[in-house]
């Protein structure tokens, strides 16, 4: 058990600097960055509602980078893997505390994105302006459920993430470095075709569009009968991935090894 | 039973056997030689013992419980290999700090008098070290982890002969303070000879050579003369090797010289560590 928290505390000093270094660069990009052009074209007339208008598209951008990063974040494995195997934690422990981590950081995610709502709400911008309320808004009649609900999904939203991340870096870690830049070409290429060969077959009516829209509603939980979005399916369906993907994860983790030669 | 067993232990790569029904035990409180030729399988051994790749046919118990997913085994061994394993931005006196939090102690008095010995800078990024100084470092630590079992995969790889010096005085200190069981993998064998108790020697994938040093050693000979005599005298012998000058020869032997008469114009010697090796491990080669 000490040695699992001893892993977490590692992760978390690794992804919260991680987290820092994005930020100051988001911060130079999206505020800084338009600040000082201001600054220099226009003077100091109206910077102060550039500086509010960055600060708003930084903020919202964060809860995307914040998803991208806890791919990232799951996706880290060899080097970890590494380090910690030279250090005697085993493979269990290893994977045990990388899906605490991920948890937190998840958590601390969602509590981000749940502040950025509230802020978007106080400034009278309504339901519309929050992805998560503007569909499932309505699925509750009073507000508190709907913004526990909206915590509940984002969590899990951001768990699913980062566990798939943890998937396709386990995945990767188990390639050699030939057979990763191999699959790096290819993956974005079996995609392009996937899609083509799918537009084709709805095109020549082989797959009905309307099948694949009535797919679509159900994944994020669409009813008819109701007239509105159930937050609960996408969250049952996000849960079941969890699932899935952690024991994949687990599995591919136990194959994980030290490299010949690299 | 206290100590490392290795059972029939199995080891292929892309097809090929590297290590093949190993067999052994290790000890505790022992300095251990590891030797063999390079592609022997002694680094793959010793990545397995650490569960650093998983066996293919066999098992690995240390202190009669498997290494498999058990940290409280695992952290009784620390393995210091020539592969990088560290974060790459990590600076050293971090890597101190995560190995103390990982094993659960470290002597930081021991890491900072040696890193100044060394003059190993701690406020330098692991990547930004030199090849030396990154074994320096490594070395550092596995003088420094409280385990039970160090493994030094060419520990001196990259390293001057001063410093080089300076790590066998370091481990021989460390050895007396507090004895550990020590298996040094290295081709340099002339300089761990004499700290050197038990010798297990791997030629091919297979363990040939697992015993005391000493015991080793009382049974390896040199038999020199004339050539007639030399070959008269060591028929019947085990003779694993020989080095012809003139009509002058010398052959090895190892193993009893079953109470033969001596007979004049014949010299017996013992034979050193590194003159054994290379003879048992270069299939009895003869350079006439």
């Amino acid at each position: 058990m000490n040695k699992t928290v001893q892993v977490i505390k590692y992760d978390l000093s690794y992804f919260l600097r991680l987290i820092l270094i994005v930020y100051a660069w988001m911060l130079g990009l999206f505020v800084l960055l338009p600040t000082t052009i201001h600054l220099i074209g226009s003077g100091t007339k109206g910077v102060l509602n550039t500086v509010s208008i960055s600060f708003s598209i930084a903020s919202t951008g964060a809860v995307l980078v914040n998803a991208a990063l806890l791919f990232y974040f799951g996706f880290l494995t060899y080097e970890r893997f590494s380090f910690l195997i030279q250090n005697g934690i085993s493979r269990r422990t290893g994977w045990a505390a990388k899906v605490v981590s991920l948890s937190i950081i998840s958590l601390i995610a969602t509590v981000y994105d749940f502040i950025i709502s509230m802020f978007s709400l106080l400034d009278g911008d309504g339901y519309n302006a929050i992805p998560y309320l503007s569909l499932y808004g309505h699925f509750f009649r009073s507000q508190i459920p709907n913004m526990v609900m909206m915590v509940i999904v984002t969590f899990i939203f951001m768990l699913t993430v980062a566990i798939i991340g943890m998937v396709v870096g386990s995945f990767f870690s188990l390639l050699t470095r030939r057979h990763q830049k191999g699959a790096l070409i290819t993956a974005p290429i079996i995609v392009i075709l996937l899609f083509t060969v799918l537009s084709r077959a709805i095109r020549s009516k082989l797959i009905s569009f309307t099948a694949i829209e009535n797919f679509s509603k159900f994944l994020i939980g669409y009813s008819k009968t109701m007239g509105n979005f159930n937050p609960f399916v996408p969250s049952m369906i996000m849960v079941v991935l969890i699932i899935i993907s952690l024991i994949i994860s687990r599995g591919l983790n136990t194959k994980l090894k030290i490299k010949r030669g690299e | 039973m206290k100590g490392i067993e290795v059972r029939q232990v199995t080891k292929s790569f892309d097809k090929q056997m590297i290590l093949n029904g190993i067999g052994l035990t290790i000890e505790p409180n022992k300095i251990y030689g590891l030797l063999g030729r390079n592609g022997a399988g002694k680094s793959t051994l010793l990545n397995l013992l650490v569960n650093r790749i998983p066996v293919d046919l066999g098992e690995i118990r240390i202190d009669n419980e498997t290494i498999k997913d058990n940290d409280e085994q695992l952290a009784k061994m620390f393995l210091m290999s020539e592969v990088n394993l560290y974060p790459k931005n990590a600076k050293v006196k971090d890597i101190y700090k995560w190995t103390e939090k990982f094993y659960g102690g470290f002597d930081f008095e021991l890491a900072t008098n040696l890193s100044k010995q060394f003059g190993l800078r701690t406020n330098t990024v692991f990547n930004k070290l030199s090849t030396g100084y990154r074994t320096i470092m490594k070395l550092i630590v596995s003088l420094s982890v409280p385990v039970e079992y160090v493994f030094l995969d060419e520990p001196v790889l990259g390293l001057d002969a001063s410093h080089r010096d300076l790590f066998y005085n370091a481990l021989v200190e460390s050895y007396a303070e507090n004895p550990r069981t020590f298996v040094i993998s290295t081709h340099l064998i002339e300089e761990i000879a004499n700290l050197v108790e038990h010798v297990l020697v791997i030629d091919n994938g297979r363990l040939i050579i697992d015993d005391a040093t000493e015991k080793v050693l009382s049974n390896a000979y040199m038999i020199s003369g004339p050539e007639d005599k030399v070959d008269e005298y060591t028929e019947g012998l085990n003779v694993i090797g020989s080095d012809k000058l003139a009509r002058i020869k010398a052959s090895y032997v190892f193993g009893t010289l079953n109470n033969k008469p001596i007979p004049d114009l014949i010299n017996i010697d013992k034979m050193d560590l590194q003159t054994l090796f290379v003879n048992l491990t270069s299939g009895g080669s003869n350079n006439e």
